[in-house]
């Protein structure tokens, strides 16, 4: 089976691809606050419609939805945590041909970007 | 029959004449008995050498004459003519009495008795000094011209007018693990991607019967099986009157830069898609106010 990651086409994305445990590999924060759990998350876990952010030391529970608008060519999430919504933009999506491995770009509106990696 | 008719054709010569005639030809003339012991040299041979025939006793004139580089080999050669009676050819150098070395054909071949067996040698020296020269010069030229073409960053090659391709450099050979038996002609389609090749062979099958320049941009396989993509471009090579003679053409590596602009574009569209993103409400009534002066 190829290792490749290939790139996905996100007018066409199923939202089952977007679900999944997923690691923080990279961040850029820009503008966004550095101490917020966000901005310090080590992990993502998509599954059904329940949300988990996991920082070093927090975790937070929430819910997610993948949310479509006519006017972006691509999806983005709704991220629900107590003490903030959130929503993110899906920049780029890359899957094994298998789905054993993925990579997920989110551009957050607060400017913070992500690169995460599953597993 | 006819071997007598030519013979008696021929005016006799007398002494006189056979020596003007041996001094005039161009070349260094000499005769040996079938030992090798020398019995002529021309006036040439004495003009250029400095030597005469009484110096050619013992070892010491052909010592001074032979470049020392050359010596051992004229040695062994013209004793295999003396000792078989094979014709004698070789390739060396004379110094002259001025001290300067030339290039010289040496050819030599054996006069017969009856039975057959050697009566003597003739031979002449001629000077192939400028020919030798021009061609070593060639060869030095083509050598420089290919280390040029073999190591310029580009995949090259040339063709036939109707576009037989019949050198590659080595660069082509490297990359795609090749050689000039499997590519020559129409071998490059062998590392053509299958999903690019129809097109290709379209496009070059009218380009060279126009003689324009042209430009591709295609995949090309390499020895590890990854394609990776290349600019190439033809350029017809004419004569003097116009009559086209080859085509030269080169294949640049655009893999990265492709890269680089498809990286490019991802980037414009996602900042669009982020623009549009970090403004999705305001955009919404932009919209909606589009609507509502288009209805008016």
């Amino acid at each position: 089976m190829s290792d490749l990651l290939l790139d996905i086409n996100l007018q066409q994305v199923p939202d089952d691809y977007l679900a999944g445990a997923w690691r923080v590999a990279h961040r850029v924060l820009n503008r966004a606050d550095p101490a917020s759990t966000l901005a310090q998350a080590t992990s993502l876990v998509l599954g059904g419609q329940a949300l988990e952010l996991e920082a070093p030391a927090q975790k937070e529970t929430g819910s997610w939805a993948v949310l479509r608008d006519e006017l972006l060519n691509r999806p983005y999430l709704s991220l629900n945590l107590p003490a903030e919504d959130m929503r993110a933009l899906v920049t780029r999506l890359r899957r094994t041909t298998d789905g054993a491995r993925a990579q997920l770009n989110l551009y957050f509106s607060s400017g913070l970007e992500m690169q995460l990696d599953r597993p | 029959m006819a071997d007598s008719a030519i013979t008696s054709s021929l005016p006799s010569l007398t002494e006189s004449e056979i020596q003007f005639l041996a001094d005039f030809i161009p070349q260094l003339v000499w005769i040996t008995d079938p030992t090798g012991y020398h019995l002529y040299f021309n006036q040439r041979w004495v003009d250029y050498t400095g030597y005469t025939l009484a110096d050619s006793v013992g070892d010491d004139m052909w010592n001074n004459l032979l470049h020392p580089d050359d010596r051992a080999r004229a040695r062994q050669v013209w004793g295999h003519s003396l000792a078989t009676g094979d014709n004698y050819d070789i390739e060396y150098r004379f110094r002259s009495k001025d001290g300067e070395y030339r290039w010289f054909l040496g050819q030599a071949s054996p006069r017969r008795d009856e039975a057959g067996s050697i009566v003597t040698w003739f031979g002449t020296c001629t000077d192939i000094h400028d020919q030798k020269q021009a061609a070593e010069a060639l060869l030095e030229r083509e050598s420089e011209f290919t280390t040029l073409a073999d190591n310029v960053a580009q995949l090259s090659w040339m063709a036939r007018p109707d576009g037989h391709i019949h050198w590659y450099n080595k660069r082509w050979y490297d990359f795609t693990g090749t050689d000039l038996a499997e590519m020559q002609g129409w071998g490059w389609e062998k590392v053509h991607h299958p999903d690019h090749i129809k097109p290709v062979v379209e496009f070059v099958s009218q380009a060279w019967g126009k003689g324009e320049p042209w430009e591709l941009t295609f995949p090309l396989r390499g020895h590890d099986g990854e394609y990776r993509w290349f600019l190439t471009r033809a350029v017809p090579i004419r004569d003097e009157q116009g009559q086209l003679l080859r085509w030269l053409g080169t294949n640049t590596d655009v893999t990265k830069m492709r890269e680089l602009q498809e990286q490019l574009q991802n980037s414009y569209a996602d900042l669009e898609a982020k623009v549009t993103f970090r403004n999705l409400e305001l955009e919404h009534e932009v919209q909606n106010l589009r609507k509502q002066l288009a209805q008016r």
